[in-house]
C-alpha cells in the first residue's frame, strides 16, 4: 500500500513539473517570436536604402517622393530601436506605430509612381529587390502571425485545467498580450477613392 | 474554414486509427499463438475442441507464455530491421528521388521565390529552416523527409516552381512544414515498420513452402510430418499477408487523415486558403506523377498522390483531389479554371539534351585529356609563402574576389580566362542557349572592364574553385560543357587553355567523386621515353620558332635531364591527340620518375629566360597531374 502512495506521488510531482516546464518553454517561444518581427523589421529597414539606389537611376524626377521614403525609413528603424526593451511602454509602441504607418504610406507612394517607369520595373536588380521586399512584408506579417499564435497557445495552456491551479504558485499569473494594430479603425473603413 | 476545429478533428481521427493499428497488430500476434498452438494439438491427436477447452491440460503455462513471447519478438526484429533500414536521414531522400539542394547564390529568379517562400513559411511555423531541394520533374508535387526537425527537408519539383504562383507554392511549402512539425514522416515510418514485422511472418510461410517444394522432389512421401509443415507453412503465409492487407488498409486510412491535418495546418500557416486549394486545382489540371524510380518508395510523403496504387482509393497514401479542396472551399463548385499550356523547361532541356548528344561527340577528345588523376594539394607551404599568397589576393579587385565567392559569379570569372573577343557574338549565343544567368552575370563582369585577368589564373581558379565545389554534379556538367564551347570554338586547344581546364577540372571532379584516382606503374623513365620526348619538345616549340635552335634547346634539357637517349620529336608529327595520350601516360609515373620528368619540363619551361602566363598554368597542371610540389617561383606568383 504504501508504495501505491509513494508511486502516485512521483507522479503527480512529475506531473507538476511536466506543467511549469510547458509553461516556462510557451512563454519562451512568444519572446523568441518578438525578436523574430524585430528581426524582419530590421531586414526591411536595411532593404529600403538599396530599393531607392537602384530607383534613382530612373526616377530622377520624383527626387521628392524617394527622399519621403527615406525619410520615414530612418525614423521608423529610430523608434525600433526606441522601442527595444521598453516594449511594454505605450508612448514608445504608439511612436512605433506610427513611424511604421508613415513607411508604409510612403512605401506605396513610391510603388503608385514607379508605375510610370517601366523600364525600371523591368530592370533585373528592381525585379530582385521588389522580390526581396515583399518576401520581407510577408516574413513581417507571417512573424506577427507565429508571435499572436504562439500568444494564443501559451494562453490557453495556462487556462486549463488543472495548469490553472499553479499558475500563481510559479508566477504566470498574466494572460500574454496579441499584438494589437493602433490603425485598427482606420483598417476596417472602405478607402477613399477621389479623381 | 475553422482550421484549428479541422485539425483537431483530424488529430482525433488519427489517434483512433493508430489505436485501431496497434490492437490489430496485438490481434494478429494472439491469432498466431493460437494457431500455432492448434497446430500442436492436431500434431498430438487431440480434437482442436478439446484441446482449447482446457489448454492448460496438455500445454505449460510457461510454453504457452514462451511462445507468446517468441512471436512478439519476431515481429519486433521485422520491425526494428525496418525501422533501421528506412530512417536514413531527410538528405538521402532527396537524393534518392534525384533533388539538387538549391543554394541562395547560384539561385535563379524562380529558385529564389521558392527559398523566400521556404523561409516565409519557417517563420511561420516556428520550425528552423529547412534544406531545399529542387526535383526536375515536370509535374507539380513536393515533399517533406527526415524524421525530426533539425534532419528535415523539403523538396519541390520544378513543374511546382514553374506552373504555381506565389500564394500557391506558399500553400504547398506550408502544407509539407505542417508533415515536419506534426511529425507525420516518424508517424509513417513506425506503421510501415510494423507492418513489415507482419509481412515478415508471411515471408517466413512462404520461405517454407517453397523450400518445401523442393524437398518433396527428392523424398517423394514421407510420413505425416510433411503435411503439418505445409499447414503451418500455408497458415503462416495466410495469416501474414491476411493480416499485412488489413494494416496497409489503416495505415493508408491514417495517411490520408494526416494529409487533411497538412492541409488544415497550411491554412493556419498562411492564412490563405485559397493559395493551397489553387494549387490543389493546378494538380487536377496538370498533375503530380512523379518519374523518378524510386518516387513509390517515398508515396506517403508527397503534396499529392505521386504514383498510383494497385487499390485505388483503398490504398490511396492521399485523398481524392476533389475532397481536399471541399475540405478548404466549401463553397466550391467543382469548376477548374483554365490555364494556358506552356512548354515547361524540363520538356526544353530535353530536347536540347538530344542535340548537345551529337556535339557533345566532337568534345569527347578534348574531354579526354582531362583524364587524369590524383589530390589536389601539392607541396609544403612555408609562412612566407602564405604571406606572399595573401599579398597576391589583396591585390585583386575586390569586385572579382565577391565573385568568385559565389557559384555563378566564379563561374562567370574563370569563363572570362576563356573568352576571346574576336568570337563574341558566338559565345554570348552558347551562354544565351545555356544558361541566361549566368550570361547576364558574365557580361556584367565583363563589362568592369578589369585588368588582365589570365596572368593571375592560377590564383583566380584556385579562389574559384571553393564556390564550384557547391555545385551539383548536373551543375558541374553543364559547365564543363560551356567550359568546353568556349575553349574549342576557335577550333583548337593552346597549351594555357589545355592547362587551365586541367586544373580546374581535376579537383572538382575529384570532389564530386566522378573521377577516380589512377595507379602509378612507370617506375623508369624508359617505359615514358616517347611520351617525354613530345612533351618537351613541344615545351621548347612553343618557345622557339627556329628549329634548329629548337634542337639546340632540347640538347641542353637532354643534358640538364641526364637523360641521353631521348631524341627530339619534330614539330609536324606532334598532334593534339598524341600530347593527349602522352600526358595520360606520364600520369602514372612513380613518384622518382615523376619528379625527373618534373624537373625537365621546369627546365624546358624556363629554357628561353622567360616564362609566360600559358607556361606557369602549364606548369601548376602538370605538379597536380604528377603530384609534385610546385616550385616557389611558379606558386600561384604572377607571371612576367
Amino acid at each position: 500500500m504504501g508504495y501505491v502512495v509513494l508511486g502516485i506521488i512521483v507522479v503527480a510531482v512529475l506531473y507538476v513539473v511536466a506543467i511549469y516546464n510547458g509553461l516556462v518553454a510557451k512563454k519562451n517561444q512568444i519572446d523568441n517570436g518578438f525578436a523574430q518581427i524585430e528581426v524582419q523589421l530590421k531586414r526591411r529597414y536595411d532593404l529600403i536604402p538599396n530599393l531607392i539606389e537602384v530607383a534613382k537611376k530612373y526616377m530622377a524626377h520624383e527626387r521628392e517622393t524617394l527622399e519621403a521614403v527615406i525619410a520615414a525609413r530612418n525614423e521608423a528603424s529610430n523608434s525600433l530601436a526606441q522601442m527595444k526593451g521598453h516594449s511594454d511602454d505605450a508612448k514608445a509602441v504608439s511612436e512605433f506605430n506610427q513611424a511604421e504607418q508613415g513607411l508604409a504610406g510612403a512605401m506605396s507612394k513610391m510603388s503608385f509612381v514607379m508605375e510610370a517607369y517601366p523600364e525600371l520595373k523591368a530592370n533585373e536588380n528592381m525585379m530582385q529587390l521588389s522580390e526581396e521586399l515583399s518576401t520581407t512584408e510577408n516574413r513581417i506579417s507571417y512573424a506577427r502571425q507565429a508571435y499572436n499564435d504562439f500568444v494564443l497557445d501559451f494562453n490557453t495552456y495556462r487556462q486549463s485545467f488543472p495548469q490553472n491551479l499553479f499558475t500563481g504558485l510559479f508566477g504566470f499569473t498574466s494572460d500574454a498580450k496579441m499584438l494589437e494594430f493602433e490603425d485598427s479603425p482606420a483598417m476596417q473603413a472602405a478607402p477613399k477613392v477621389s479623381f | 474554414m475553422n482550421f484549428f476545429e479541422q485539425q483537431k478533428k483530424a488529430r482525433q481521427h488519427t489517434f483512433y486509427l493508430v489505436v485501431l493499428f496497434v490492437l490489430a497488430v496485438l490481434a494478429l500476434i494472439a491469432i498466431v499463438l493460437l494457431f500455432l498452438m492448434g497446430l500442436y494439438a492436431s500434431a498430438i491427436h487431440i480434437p482442436l475442441v478439446v484441446f482449447f477447452s482446457n489448454p492448460l491440460k496438455y500445454m505449460e503455462n510457461k510454453t504457452i507464455v514462451e511462445i507468446a513471447l517468441g512471436v512478439v519478438a519476431f515481429v519486433a526484429i521485422g520491425s526494428l530491421y525496418k525501422y533501421l533500414t528506412l530512417s536514413s536521414g531527410g538528405k538521402n531522400v532527396a537524393l534518392g528521388l534525384g533533388g539538387n539542394q538549391l543554394n541562395y547564390n547560384s539561385a535563379t529568379a524562380q529558385e529564389r521565390v521558392l527559398l523566400n517562400v521556404v523561409e516565409e513559411i519557417s517563420i511561420a511555423a516556428g520550425i528552423s529552416v529547412p534544406a531545399v531541394y529542387l526535383l526536375d520533374e515536370d509535374s507539380i508535387n513536393a515533399f517533406a523527409a527526415g524524421l525530426n526537425f533539425d534532419d528535415a527537408v523539403i523538396g519541390v519539383t520544378r513543374g511546382a516552381v514553374e506552373k504555381l504562383d506565389r500564394n500557391e507554392l506558399q500553400g504547398v511549402i506550408a502544407h509539407e512544414f505542417s508533415h515536419i512539425f506534426n511529425g507525420d514522416m516518424r508517424l509513417n515510418l513506425q506503421l510501415t515498420a510494423l507492418l513489415h514485422g507482419i509481412l515478415l511472418i508471411g515471408l517466413t510461410g512462404w520461405t517454407i513452402l517453397r523450400s518445401m517444394s523442393r524437398v518433396r522432389i527428392s523424398s517423394s512421401k514421407k510420413g505425416g510430418g510433411g503435411a503439418y509443415i505445409i499447414l503451418l507453412a500455408v497458415g503462416l503465409l495466410v495469416i501474414g499477408y491476411v493480416g499485412t492487407f488489413f494494416g496497409s488498409l489503416i495505415k493508408a486510412n491514417v495517411s490520408r487523415k494526416r494529409e487533411y491535418l497538412a492541409d488544415a495546418t497550411a491554412v493556419q500557416y498562411t492564412r490563405y486558403p485559397q493559395g493551397i486549394a489553387n494549387a490543389l486545382k493546378k494538380i487536377m489540371h496538370y498533375n503530380s506523377k512523379l518519374q523518378a524510380p524510386a518516387a513509390a518508395t517515398y508515396s506517403h510523403l508527397y503534396f499529392a498522390e505521386g504514383v498510383s496504387s494497385f487499390f485505388g482509393s483503398l490504398m490511396a497514401t492521399h485523398p481524392p483531389l476533389f475532397d481536399r479542396i471541399k475540405k478548404i472551399e466549401p463553397y466550391w463548385d467543382g469548376e477548374i479554371p483554365h490555364y494556358p499550356e506552356k512548354k515547361s523547361s524540363v520538356q526544353k532541356k530535353r530536347e536540347k539534351e538530344l542535340k548537345k548528344e551529337v556535339e557533345k561527340e566532337k568534345k569527347e577528345r578534348i574531354i579526354q585529356g582531362a583524364m587524369a588523376t590524383t589530390m589536389m594539394h601539392v607541396g609544403q607551404v612555408k609562412e612566407e609563402e602564405v604571406e606572399q599568397v595573401h599579398k597576391e589576393i589583396k591585390a585583386l579587385d575586390t569586385k572579382i574576389l565577391d565573385r568568385l565567392n559565389d557559384p555563378l559569379g566564379a563561374q562567370a570569372v574563370i569563363l572570362s580566362l576563356f573568352y576571346d573577343a574576336a568570337y563574341k557574338k558566338e559565345l554570348f549565343d552558347i551562354l544565351q542557349k545555356e544558361n541566361r544567368y549566368l550570361l547576364l552575370e558574365f557580361a556584367s563582369f565583363l563589362s568592369e572592364s578589369h585588368t588582365e585577368l589570365k596572368k593571375e589564373s592560377a590564383l583566380v581558379v584556385s579562389l574559384g574553385l571553393n564556390a564550384l565545389k557547391s555545385l551539383s554534379i548536373q551543375q558541374y556538367q553543364h559547365f564543363k560543357a560551356i567550359m568546353e564551347a568556349f575553349i574549342g570554338i576557335d577550333n583548337e586547344v593552346s597549351l594555357f587553355e589545355w592547362s587551365l581546364q586541367y586544373i580546374i577540372e581535376r579537383p572538382l571532379e575529384i570532389h564530386l567523386g566522378i573521377r577516380k584516382v589512377s595507379k602509378s606503374s612507370h617506375s623508369h623513365l624508359g617505359a615514358l621515353k616517347q611520351e617525354v620526348e613530345v612533351l618537351i619538345s613541344m615545351l621548347i616549340q612553343a618557345q622557339y620558332d627556329d628549329e634548329k635552335k629548337a634542337q639546340e634547346a632540347f640538347a641542353k634539357v637532354k643534358k640538364a635531364m641526364y637523360a641521353g637517349a631521348l631524341q627530339y620529336c619534330p614539330r609536324e608529327q606532334i598532334t593534339h591527340d598524341l600530347f593527349i595520350k602522352s600526358i595520360q601516360a606520364i600520369e602514372k609515373a612513380k613518384p622518382g620518375v615523376a619528379e625527373r620528368i618534373f624537373e625537365g619540363v621546369l627546365y624546358s619551361v624556363k629554357i628561353d629566360g622567360e616564362i609566360s602566363v600559358a607556361e606557369n598554368t602549364f606548369v601548376h597542371a602538370v605538379a597536380q597531374l604528377m603530384q609534385v610540389p610546385l616550385p616557389y617561383e611558379f606558386k600561384l606568383e604572377k607571371s612576367a
